[in-house]
């Protein structure tokens, strides 16, 4: 098949030969029950059951809403991961509330009780910041404002790139002085100096008058986003704050791939 | 194409949410209609639905999907109007100098132009004999007197701004992550000369700096010490670009414009 009717062949199976997209993604639904299996959700044992029960569920009803429902305008494959995704949910709620003892038990042995580095040690690293990176590019009107202050809360030395993208309408006498400020190690300085130190400037590039305690509320709450973000839903993790600065800085810091 | 993102419930469709992680996993967030990225933005319970179906789907193989029925559809109908202006200029441009050669070579434009007083006798053409008389103008070979007006063509004053595709991209990827220990000038600056060049980047090594042109040309080179340089030579107003260097690395490129 060539390059650029996969797409276009997933289409005319959905309308056409429906059984036969269904074949096609064994594979697509493997990998989406498999990340439930490592989310807790489902046990391994019970993985060939739990496809058994999506596939049984997409040719009896999911299917005929799909041919109506999808409009076309994103990739098949995507379309149907999500509808995949809702048919897992919709599995593992029922298999919760059968059996609500014991499910509870097992997330509790997912959830790793004890936050700090702990919760590093036992996850793939790389996955958590692939994670977060996912999450900040999802923050698309105020990213600059959140990385830079996703920064100052984990402590990380900021750029002078952080600082233009989130202060555009400030001199460049100011971008230099916060750079002199938090451009280097500043791990002794309390959030409260930081506030009061980063507030004017943010006053004077929006033209507002915010405290530095609006500001903190401001961070407090973003950071509350990013951790149920992160501990996901079901919950599958056990951020908070301290460990959430322990992978930004692990994400700004160790690599030189993460963007600035 | 239905342009209904939203449930009853206010939240995502699925079809909108499959359409914002495609818009992840190809890098097109920025084609993304607004209306879903405004709400992906003040939604955590749309964040939390396209972070899980983004965890799930960028593990999937993208490669053989062929163009995509949202993005690329939008690039289509985005395309043609700028290659029309573009065609419709060089078509334009090509006719008038047809037009201009033929009005000074064609014997009939220099009859409608020149009344045939005395009509010299035709002579069969007889190719050029002499190399010389082959030769193409370079317009590198020009000398300063010829080449002034061409240097004050609008036309070519606007080219020194015009970016170029591969030192743009180095900037962007910032290289090897010395971005944050560069002082001055800040990325787009424009600048008076002197230009000073500023940095924090501790090495052992030493540092060479360069300066080029938009067109990729280099206009300086040299050792600079103390992570600083001052740089006092003439530079024609422009887009410049500049890179930090040891002798087996590229550590930075930035660029500025010089008015």
């Amino acid at each position: 098949m060539s390059k650029v009717e996969r797409n276009q062949e997933d289409k005319r199976l959905l309308q056409e030969d429906p059984d036969g997209l269904i074949v096609r993604y064994q594979p697509s639904i493997e990998i989406i029950v498999i990340d439930f299996i490592r989310r807790g959700l489902f046990d391994w044992q019970d993985k060939s059951e739990v496809m058994q029960m999506v596939n049984e569920r997409l040719i009896g009803e999911k299917i005929p809403k799909m041919q109506q429902q999808y409009d076309g305008s994103a990739f098949v494959i995507t379309y149907f991961s999500q509808i995949v995704r809702n048919l897992c949910l919709e599995i593992h709620r029922k298999q919760s509330r059968k059996a609500k003892p014991q499910v509870q038990q097992d997330l509790e042995e997912v959830v790793i009780p004890d936050p700090g580095v702990n919760v590093l040690e036992k996850i793939a690293i790389e996955q958590e910041r692939e994670r977060l990176a996912a999450i900040l590019r999802m923050y698309a009107r105020s990213k600059a404002k959140l990385v830079l202050c996703l920064k100052l809360f984990s402590r990380v030395a900021v750029s002078i790139n952080d600082l233009e993208d989130c202060f555009g309408a400030l001199e460049r006498r100011d971008i230099l002085a916060i750079h002199q400020q938090f451009g280097h190690a500043y791990d002794d300085m309390t959030d409260k100096a930081i506030y009061a130190y980063i507030t004017p400037f943010f006053n004077r590039s929006d033209g507002k008058q915010n405290s530095p305690d609006a500001l903190r509320k401001w961070i407090q709450a973003k950071v509350e986003e990013i951790i149920l973000l992160m501990n996901g839903k079901p919950k599958q993790a056990n951020y908070e704050p301290e460990t959430l600065k322990i992978l930004v800085r692990n994400y700004y810091e160790s690599s030189s791939t993460a963007p600035v | 194409m239905s342009a209904n993102y939203f449930r009853s419930d206010g939240h995502l469709t699925d079809n909108a949410a499959a359409l914002y992680v495609d818009g992840m996993i190809l890098d097109k967030m920025n084609d993304l209609p607004d209306a879903i990225v405004d709400h992906v933005d003040d939604c955590l319970g749309c964040k939390q639905t396209v972070l899980e179906l983004h965890a799930v789907a960028s593990q999937q193989d993208y490669t053989r999907q062929g163009s995509h029925p949202y993005f690329d559809q939008a690039r289509r109908a985005s395309i043609p109007r700028r290659w029309y202006y573009a065609a419709a200029s060089i078509l334009f441009l090509v006719g008038l100098m047809y037009l201009y050669f033929r009005g000074e070579r064609d014997p009939a434009y220099e009859m409608a132009d020149n009344p045939p007083v005395e009509r010299p006798v035709e002579r069969p053409y007889t190719p050029p004999k002499t190399e010389e008389a082959l030769k193409v103008e370079d317009p590198g070979t020009r000398d300063l007197a010829s080449k002034a007006p061409l240097e004050q063509d609008p036309d070519n004053k606007l080219l020194a701004y015009e970016p170029s595709v591969v030192l743009d991209e180095l900037v962007h990827l910032n290289v090897r992550s010395f971005a944050a220990d560069v002082i001055s000038p800040a990325n787009n600056d424009t600048l008076l000369l002197p230009v000073r060049f500023e940095w924090a980047i501790d090495l052992e090594e030493k540092i060479f700096l360069k300066i080029m042109n938009n067109m990729e040309e280099e206009r300086f080179s040299g050792e600079a010490d103390n992570n600083r340089f001052e740089f006092r030579e003439q530079l024609a107003p422009g887009l410049y670009y500049w890179k930090l260097e040891t002798e087996d690395d590229l550590l930075y490129v930035g660029r500025f414009y010089v008015k």
